[in-house]
């Protein structure tokens, strides 16, 4: 009869996930990327948020459930959102380089959610690799993004220690990884799930240990089991980006000394003049402070925000509410329905 | 058992857990950072390469006979598509711009018809002057 009841709530809360939480419609679609549009609750601000998540899971982390979505408090305080979702990419994608992510994707994205909203600027929110990718999008093409808020995103790799035999390998002599790579075309998630837990941590007995406890809170329980059920539904990685993020970004460090070329054009940081405000957190086991604190002397922008806050790698989209620093700095930088 | 001593016990686990945790984890990743590791690795990835290469030579074969698609050719049929949306994404960027244009030259047009107002606004004044008169 538990097992059943069990089976019968697992099952809801997948129908859930499918379904999403917050009420939306789709602006557009190419490939798997889907533009995801969330109407604000009663519209306050003019200029929407367009939110770029990572490459590794998949974004309904970002609107999991009623009281645990980032998405519906930003709909709440007033903002139109756009969410860019690049979908689990298959076999065929293969080929899909972080070029074709910026320039066809992203690039495309923001032109059609610009169009929809029917504005010439909006703030760009990038969580994890989609915040690199947002940062490298905003220092080629700078016009329409006045706001850039970045949580955690690798970008700087000069000092990274996780691995460090492995890291000086891979930066003489990755061919044997190169050659894998390039076999398998697309590396499945569960190679990615692997590769991921061995760099942070193998063993979580704590977490197991937590999972036995019940907590008294039903909204903990739940909670819990949706970002476990999330946390091991990584995606498959297009061989072809994983490589560029490996050499270029990771070896080279290319993207922190204005050397990575995106289509031909070279990106260079300086060209970031958008508002920023980068958030990292204390307990982020996969994006430590380190690789995200150097942008912050590298761009052009005038006005710029670091904040560390406490939590982990996905803290801040699970905590219902915008901390009161993230609400106030959004809120005087976008721009009033009641402004002329 | 009391609730205090429950709470202090889960306490006592989760810290020792959390300590096991960071230990073993240190040293897991000690031992794959490991040159020897490495080198193992290194001699894996290329027979596993070697492997999988052979597996997708025979199975090309094997789909030639059996005068199947292999996975390579359905994923060209997939690209076909995504250069078909990619297509029909540029002719609705055309159109769109094209709509632009044509709002825009009839913007124009409205304007170039404006100095025809102030003649009637004349008119008008002048029968209003009359009238009074």
């Amino acid at each position: 009869m538990r097992r059943d009841e069990g089976d019968k709530k697992e099952k809801s809360i997948k129908r859930k996930r499918k379904v999403g939480v917050s009420s939306r419609e789709v602006v557009w679609k190419r490939n798997k990327t889907v533009l995801w549009y969330y109407p604000a609750s009663k519209k306050v601000y003019r200029t929407p948020l367009f939110l770029v998540y990572s490459l590794i899971n998949e974004a309904y982390i970002l609107d999991l459930a009623p009281g645990m979505s980032m998405i519906e408090t930003f709909t709440d305080q007033g903002y139109d959102v756009y969410l860019l979702d690049f979908g689990r990419p298959g076999y065929e994608d293969k080929d899909v380089s972080l070029d074709d992510y910026i320039m066809s994707y992203i690039k495309t994205g923001v032109d059609r959610a610009l169009r929809h909203a029917q504005t010439t600027e909006m703030s760009m929110v990038g969580y994890c690799l989609g915040g690199t990718l947002a940062v490298i999008y905003t220092a080629i093409i700078n016009e329409s993004i006045k706001n850039l808020i970045l949580f955690a995103p690798p970008l700087d790799f000069s000092s990274y220690d996780v691995f460090p035999n492995w890291f000086q390998v891979l930066k003489n002599d990755s061919s044997s990884v190169d050659q894998l790579l390039n076999d398998y075309g697309m590396i499945p998630s569960k190679f990615i799930n692997t590769g991921l837990r061995l760099a942070t941590s193998p063993f979580t007995i704590s977490s197991k240990l937590a999972s036995l406890t019940p907590s008294r809170s039903e909204k903990t329980n739940v909670k819990r089991q949706l970002v476990n059920e999330w946390l091991s539904s990584h995606i498959p990685f297009s061989a072809l980006t994983l490589r560029q993020l490996m050499d270029d970004l990771g070896g080279k460090n290319k993207l922190m000394e204005n050397k990575l070329k995106i289509q031909g054009q070279t990106v260079y940081l300086s060209n970031l003049k958008a508002n920023l405000l980068v958030i990292s957190t204390t307990d982020d086991l996969i994006v430590p402070e380190k690789l995200t604190y150097p942008i912050m002397n590298k761009v052009s922008s005038i006005d710029k925000t670091y904040k560390r806050v406490k939590g982990g790698h996905i803290s801040l989209a699970l905590k219902g509410e915008l901390p009161y620093f993230l609400e106030k700095w959004l809120h005087d930088r976008s721009i009033s329905v009641n402004e002329t | 058992m009391s609730n205090d001593k429950k709470i202090m016990l889960r306490d006592y686990l989760s810290e020792l857990a959390s300590q096991t945790d960071a230990r073993l984890n240190e040293r897991v990743q000690e031992l794959l950072d490991d040159p020897k590791t490495i080198k193992r690795a290194h001699k894996f990835m290329e027979k596993h390469s070697s492997i999988l290469g052979k597996l997708h030579e025979y199975s090309e074969i094997l789909a030639l006979q059996l005068n199947i698609p292999t996975k390579d050719d359905v994923a060209n049929v997939a690209r076909l598509c995504m250069q078909l949306e990619e297509k029909l994404d540029t002719i609705e960027e055309e159109i769109h711009q094209l709509k632009a244009q044509k709002e825009e030259k009839q913007q124009t047009y409205e304007i170039v018809k404006m100095p025809a107002k102030p003649k009637t606004f004349k008119k008008e004044k002048k029968g209003y002057a009359e009238r009074r008169g």
